[in-house]
């Protein structure tokens, strides 16, 4: 189990010196492990007239920065990082989201979008995001 | 170029292939000097980068470079890049219990990626950018390894490479057929053949070292190079 459980405290450790764009006074407790496990590409479903419906493919990099790729392959960019205080990832720049909370377990986040945000596919202003699977998950 | 593997379709084959990435002792038997590369490549990138602390390992595989390179520089941070998830699963189980720095595995298209700027000291990327189709893919990849690299920081590239001059890629071509057969026989050489024409548009080896210059380094290098394999580097000034 430890063995299985490293790597995330691992990467938790990690979150403010190496991944987190919040720089040297940003601070994560190793316990609090928001950071996804891998870092990589999410695709994220929201609902139009209560039927679900994919809504965009975001992407965490290493040094911080975010992107996401909406219906209409429109791309924002911003920033991503891990809040430990809210155990949650926060998201800055033109991104249409405002915070995250990452699922270890499903490797699922739960996202909820920025304030006045339009986003096709994003009525009710969440998103549920899974790990992309190209040709499995994504656009239709 | 319309019958060219789709990303998805790599990451399929690799998905499927971890066995054969994981030996640290033959290296990767379908890579003509495997093993004399792997060395060369780790033992180069610590002599020119000895005070490095962030690795990064693009295309990483099961890990095999980073394993080999934190031999010669122990407890690097590292940042593992791949397509492929069960790859990545392998390295990160592999890297992290050989280094007390972090590990990181990023899943995501070599094309996508973005360490971001003077985020790293070595990057390492061993049979990845063949994969590279269109020029500004090439550009764009190559112009985000020189930023991401901090000042005296080294790139090490080994890979499949082609041949401007048609003559002497089909010589070299044959030679590496010979090579495979040498190995397992026709049918492996074959379905060698097979995939490398489905999924690779490889560069020369001219190209890239002009496309490292004009990217910014300076101090650019040629380790090995034997049939259509190529292993080189260079420094960020």
């Amino acid at each position: 189990m430890l063995r299985r459980l490293l790597p995330l405290l691992l990467l938790a450790s990690l979150a403010c010196s190496v991944l987190s764009p919040a720089g040297p006074g940003g601070t994560l407790a190793p316990t609090a492990a928001p950071t996804p496990a891998y870092l990589g590409q999410f695709d994220c479903y929201g609902a139009e007239g209560g039927l679900g419906a994919y809504a965009g493919r975001l992407t965490f990099q290493p040094g911080g920065a975010a992107t996401f790729k909406d219906y209409d392959a429109a791309t924002t960019t911003g920033a991503w990082k891990a809040d430990a205080a809210a155990g949650r990832l926060s998201f800055s720049g033109s991104l249409p989201l405002a915070s995250a909370r990452y699922a270890p377990a499903t490797d699922t986040l739960d996202v909820t979008l920025a304030p006045n945000a339009a986003l096709v596919h994003g009525e009710g202003g969440r998103l549920q995001c899974e790990r992309a699977r190209p040709g499995i998950t994504g656009p239709p | 170029m319309p019958d060219k593997s789709t990303p998805d379709e790599i990451r399929a084959r690799f998905d499927a292939d971890v066995e054969r990435f994981s030996n640290l002792e033959t290296g990767q038997t379908a890579t003509m000097d495997s093993q004399l590369v792997l060395d060369l490549v780790t033992q180069a990138a610590a002599a020119a980068t000895p005070r490095a602390r962030r690795l990064l390992d693009v295309g990483c595989g099961a890990g095999n470079y980073s394993l080999k390179l934190l031999q010669r520089l122990p407890g690097m941070d590292v940042t593992l890049v791949d397509l492929s998830r069960p790859m990545l699963d392998r390295a990160l189980e592999r890297v992290s219990a050989a280094t007390r720095g972090g590990v990181v595995a990023v899943q995501l298209d070599v094309r996508e990626f973005d360490p971001g700027p003077q985020r790293v000291d070595i990057i390492l990327a061993a049979a990845v950018l063949h994969h590279l189709r269109a020029e500004a893919e090439w550009q764009a990849v190559f112009a985000r390894f020189f930023a991401a690299l901090r000042p005296g920081g080294s790139l090490w590239i080994a890979d499949l490479v082609s041949h401007d001059i048609p003559a002497v890629q089909a010589v070299l071509w044959a030679r590496y057929g010979e090579y495979l057969t040498a190995q397992q026989g026709e049918a492996y050489r074959d379905h060698v053949f097979s995939y490398v024409e489905k999924e690779d548009t490889p560069r020369s080896l001219l190209y890239q070292l002009d496309l490292l210059r004009a990217c910014g380094f300076t101090q650019v290098e040629v380790l090995h190079k034997n049939g259509p394999f190529a292993a080189f580097g260079a420094v960020k000034p």
